[in-house]
């Protein structure tokens, strides 16, 4: 069974969840923001989120660094023109999909190539590599882009349930925030 | 400036190009300055219903089923450029006692959705079981608005009541209130499985911001009538009247408003920026412009129709703002003035500097009314420039160096914010488990423990420049944030804020933090007037008073119905 969700409410889950199970809100934002753009383009977003939540021992938020270490890699591929990047543990690709399309259309070549790949796909190793833009790719991209936006994108039930279920972890309890006083009310 | 001539230069371009006309932004974007501003030809309520005059949409009340007290649902199909869109509102009544503003809410005597098709008899159960569930509704990207709200506890009755014998209602009785129904919320973009607001594809006739959102809110209103009619319909029978004269367009739709819109304000610097900028353009606009006597006579008709409104509406002052009957003497002050600078070289200018030595809410007022003239951009024009690009792309070999540039360049008031000092993170922002509303909590009584609503956008920024003061200027971003990822959103907010209005000069987490101000900012952008604060943190507003209804939009409308005058005894 599957949920069509909308790619605004991927981010929106998986930052309170990574919040809720220790991420402090910059990498939540980023690991976000690379698992809805997982989902969208390669599938397998959120299954890989869950896997590093089920493995615990601080996986999650360890492996949410890994776009960070891979801006890191970039300034040494843009000096040199190549790099390599080990990952030790291994990520998901889902916790770099998005920045890796970023290098992508910067012109930076990645092996192993994450086209076609999942984003339960482990990656131990990242060979970066100048070279021109492919525009073809972007276009690829965009339209995925819109077709999710559109209609929204397709996760599977429990682990939709599973990532809601960590993401109310976030919230806090009306009844704490009424005995301490909190101001808030009305909406739009 | 020429609509068509400039609209393929873009929002940044304009503001660029044209930033010694602006109003700088220190004064734009301070606090005080947000909160004093009202509504303008530009707001989102104003546009909606110029093009849906100029287009010639069509709206029309499709299926109302209700029993004798309002309960029951209605549609409301509007029909656009061969499109069709269904406006669907369950009704319910609820006890008294569980009337409440608050998002909360556990029960609303309206819920509705804006549909992107026509809604079939399948659909319609779908829509009965969701939408009524609020946050907890499962919804498909064939919806674009969620909505819900109540009647007016005072007037519902009342007004049904007066209708039912026949008569209109009684001027005295209506007192300060706008409205017959109040909404609380116009959920959209991708929430609870609602189509996203950029999927709308190229051309959809729903693409501008908030449109969707604001046709639903002008069709909640309509229901507000009809639902009063309805009821006092069944009870009258033959006797019962409808609203007749005035007050046929006299009731808006009433809002309660809270402190969701802060995160927002916070979290969309580019949106400000084109908000505050378009009206900015404006400005600048009627300011350079020559008088002529229409022009002249414009401005006057318009400073009459604020002081007609706003004395006839009356009412004390509301702190932190003025009331209606001081608005109204400020309004009667701008035309003494405009009198006076009619036959000078540039009495636009000339009034617009008259105001800037005078109370914050009357700049804010002269500000709005001298929009009104404005000649300069077309409504497809403003369309464009509120859409937005938000994505931020990190240069990691930008250096430290380059950041340290950026704060000075951007982010000089930081320094006027005293986040070394004490009070600057009295407050955190949270996320209530009770249906997601924002709220306030003091630190020093519950600790955030990771469960803090990033918006200390200010409290980010000065972490990250103090940071930079530990490394060396040529030290690249990438590297700084693989070190120190704390500093994530910080950097993309610092590289991304290159736009003049994005950044309210304010600290969300201070302990003086007035959230009505930037509320009150957001709420002119929709459209929204009356502002009735009832506590630091929210207020009550009125939405499309005295807008054309449903079967009086035609290529005729214009912008005659904002600020109506109260209806009299005679109106009918």
């Amino acid at each position: 069974m599957a949920v069509t969700v909308s790619p605004r409410e991927v981010v929106d889950e998986v930052h309170r969840a990574s919040r809720a199970l220790g991420c402090d809100a910059d990498l939540a934002d980023r690991l976000a923001v690379e698992v809805a753009f997982c989902e969208v383009h390669h599938g397998g977003g959120v299954a890989a989120w869950a896997e590093l939540v089920a493995t615990g021992d601080g996986r999650l938020a360890e492996a949410a660094l890994a776009p960070f270490r891979l801006a890191d890699a970039e300034v040494a591929l843009r000096t040199d023109g190549s790099t390599r990047l080990d990952l030790d543990p291994p990520v998901p690709l889902a916790v770099l999909a998005r920045s890796l399309w970023d290098l992508e259309r910067r012109g930076v070549r990645c092996t192993p190539d994450p086209e076609g790949c999942p984003g339960t796909e482990l990656l131990s190793t990242l060979e970066l590599v100048a070279r021109d833009p492919d525009p073809v790719a972007g276009e690829r991209v965009a339209e995925r882009s819109q077709e999710a936006l559109n209609h929204g994108v397709d996760v599977d039930d429990d682990l939709w349930r599973l990532l809601h279920d960590r993401a109310r972890a976030f919230l806090v309890a009306e009844s704490v925030l009424d005995a301490v006083h909190a101001v808030g009310e009305g909406g739009i | 400036m020429n609509g068509t001539a400039v609209r393929l230069r873009g929002l940044d371009e304009l503001l660029s190009d044209r930033r010694r006309e602006l109003r700088s932004p220190e004064v734009v974007m301070a606090p005080r300055q947000l909160g004093a501003a009202r509504l303008t030809r530009y707001s989102f309520s104003r546009t909606l219903l110029r093009r849906a005059a100029r287009e010639g949409w069509r709206s029309r009340l499709v299926e109302l089923e209700m029993d004798a007290e309002g309960r029951g649902h209605a549609i409301y199909r509007t029909e656009i450029n061969g499109r069709e869109f269904d406006f669907v509102a369950f009704t319910t009544t609820i006890d008294e006692s569980l009337h409440t503003d608050r998002v909360i809410a556990e029960a609303w005597e309206v819920s509705g959705a804006l549909v992107d098709g026509a809604v079939d008899a399948d659909y319609l159960e779908v829509l009965r079981r969701e939408v009524p569930r609020q946050e907890d509704a499962r919804l498909d990207p064939r919806v674009l608005v969620l909505t819900r709200g109540n009647r007016s506890v005072r007037f519902f009755g009342y007004l049904v009541d007066r209708l039912a014998a026949g008569l209109q209602p009684e001027v005295d009785k209506v007192a300060d209130a706008g409205y017959i129904l109040r909404s609380t919320a116009f959920y959209g973009n991708g929430k609870f499985g609602m189509r996203s607001y950029l999927g709308y594809p190229e051309g959809h006739p729903l693409r501008a911001p908030y449109r969707a959102q604001f046709l639903c809110a002008w069709l909640f209103r309509e229901l507000g009538y009809d639902q009063v009619e309805y009821c006092a319909g069944v009870r009258g029978g033959d006797t019962a009247a409808r609203f007749g004269g005035d007050w046929r367009h006299y009731f808006g739709l009433g809002n309660a408003t809270g402190l969701g819109l802060v995160p927002y304000a916070f979290k969309h610097p580019r949106i400000l920026n084109a908000w505050a900028g378009v009206r900015e353009l404006a400005l600048a606009n009627v300011r350079a412009l020559p008088a002529t006597p229409e022009r002249l006579d414009a401005l006057r008709r318009w400073t009459d129709r604020a002081f007609v409104h706003f004395t006839t509406l009356g009412g004390a002052d509301r702190p932190p703002w003025l009331g209606p009957a001081s608005i109204a003497e400020r309004a009667r002050l701008v035309r003494a003035r405009i009198d006076e600078f009619a036959d000078g070289p540039a009495p636009f200018e000339a009034l617009y500097r008259w105001s800037e030595d005078q109370d914050v809410e009357t700049g804010e007022l002269v500000v709005s009314l001298l929009i009104e003239l404005d000649e300069g951009l077309d409504d497809d024009l403003v369309d464009d420039l509120l859409r937005v690009d938000e994505e931020v792309v990190v240069d990691p070999l930008t250096t430290t160096g380059d950041l340290r540039r950026l704060f000075d360049e951007r982010y000089p008031w930081l320094d006027d914010l005293g986040l070394d000092g004490t009070g600057e993170g009295h407050y955190w922002w949270v996320i209530s488990d009770n249906s997601d509303e924002p709220r306030r909590a003091e630190r020093s009584v519950l600790s955030p423990d990771n469960h803090d609503v990033a918006i200390d956008v200010a409290r980010r920024l000065h972490a990250l420049r103090c940071s930079l003061d530990e490394l060396p200027g040529d030290t690249a971003v990438g590297t700084l944030l693989a070190e120190r990822p704390r500093h994530g959103n910080a950097v993309l907010r610092l590289l991304g804020n290159d736009q003049p209005y994005g950044e309210p000069r304010d600290n969300a987490c201070a302990a003086d933090f007035l959230p009505l101000e930037l509320q009150r900012f957001q709420l002119a952008m929709y459209g929204m007037d009356n502002f009735s604060p009832k506590s630091t943190d929210w207020l009550r507003v009125t939405l499309f008073q005295g807008a054309p209804r449903i079967d009086d939009l035609g290529p005729d409308t214009t912008d005659d119905w904002v600020w109506p005058p109260r209806p009299t005894e005679a109106s009918p």
